[in-house]
């Protein structure tokens, strides 16, 4: 699948991604509000095709810092994940985590961020359980990585690893929160060409 | 004073003084920054990959280090450079993720950072700067008036080169 054809995305193609994009944030939504004790609410997901140089404007704007769980997918669809939390927000659930007083955490400890990663395996592994059974293929996540950073300079690395196939990318965007906490999230899916056509394939939608 | 000049991703400008241009948020891309001392006249490029083999698309020069600098060198003389008195500052190439090498792309930070030193010694220019490597993003600015470079970041603070 080439630029041409990520552009020609047509509106049902788009909507069976929404919908199956909806499906994995619900269980994540799930898995986080049982990890937390806390409801967390999850948006309908929106999704974007931009050029690749575009993406850092979808999350926030290049310079945004935020903690960043990278996590790359194996299997037969690959592509990245990216859990990003506002820096306020990656201290509060480190603090809900590890039973503090919100407000408790000023620097991230070595436990602090494994939690923080675990937070972001858990949110990543339950969203692509539920996609590998709709889309019946094997989705293996690698250890996830956890960064603090601007955001442009987390997501580069994904982008170079897609723009040595495409110049656009789609970007599935999730926002969560939990109300009374204000801990708040992005989650974003970035598949590439080749999942993208397997997921529109297993559906039944890549031809109108 | 104006607004800097801003360069997005795989995206390169030249002006000259008293303009700045910036770039924010290097991860493993990296920063080339060409200036001509005697002319007052500098570029910037923000490319993503070490050379054109890397890519299926390779129609935009200024996403690769080996193509970048001959496009900028070319609009560079284009507003009066010339190419004995330019020398060079590169700045990024980050390793993001401490588990980077066991993925596909390997550390394509320090890569980019190489096929730019090798690039701007095809085209005899010094490097008289470098702010390369390391584990954080950064964001560059290059002052045109005197081709002095800031380069900030969360971890440093602000790096003058």
């Amino acid at each position: 699948m080439a630029d041409k054809e990520y552009l020609k995305l047509s509106p049902k193609q788009l909507d069976v991604l929404k919908e199956i994009s909806s499906i994995g944030a619900g269980n994540a939504a799930t898995a986080f509000s049982q990890m937390l004790n806390r409801t967390v609410m999850m948006t309908v997901p929106s999704i974007h095709v931009v050029s690749i140089k575009e993406v850092p404007n979808y999350m926030g704007g290049p310079e945004t810092l935020v903690a960043g769980v990278y996590t790359r997918l194996l299997g037969d669809v690959f592509g990245s994940v990216l859990l990003t939390f506002p820096r306020e927000s990656a201290f509060a659930l480190a603090d809900i985590l590890m039973g503090k007083k919100i407000g408790a955490t000023k620097i991230l400890t070595s436990i602090g961020r494994s939690l923080l990663k675990e937070t972001g395996m858990i949110v990543t592994g339950s969203f692509l359980t539920a996609l590998s059974k709709m889309v019946n293929t094997t989705i293996i996540p690698r250890v996830p990585n956890l960064t603090l950073d601007m955001v442009g300079a987390i997501i580069d690395y994904i982008l170079i690893d897609l723009s040595q196939e495409v110049e656009f990318a789609i970007v599935i965007e999730i926002r969560f929160e939990e109300k009374q906490t204000q801990v708040s999230g992005h989650f974003f899916l970035l598949p590439n060409p080749a999942s993208l056509k397997i997921i529109l394939n297993a559906i039944g939608v890549e031809h109108d | 004073m104006d607004d800097p000049i801003k360069v997005g991703i795989a995206d390169l400008k030249v002006s000259a003084a008293p303009n700045k241009i910036v770039t924010n948020a290097l991860g493993s891309c990296v920063a080339i920054v060409l200036y001509d001392v005697a002319h007052r006249i500098g570029g910037l490029a923000h490319i993503m990959l070490p050379t054109t083999a890397f890519s299926k698309i390779r129609s935009n020069p200024a996403k690769f280090a080996d193509t970048a600098i001959p496009e900028m060198l070319i609009m560079m003389k284009r507003l009066g450079a010339t190419k004995a008195t330019v020398s060079a500052k590169i700045i990024g190439g980050a390793q993001m993720f401490a588990n980077v090498l066991v993925e596909p792309l390997g550390n394509i930070g320090l890569r980019n950072v190489q096929a730019a030193k090798e690039a701007l010694a095809k085209e005899s220019i010094n490097i008289i700067a470098e702010d390369t490597g390391g584990d954080c993003g950064k964001s560059v600015e290059i002052d045109l008036n005197n081709g002095g470079v800031t380069v900030r970041s969360i971890k440093y603070g602000i790096n003058k080169l």
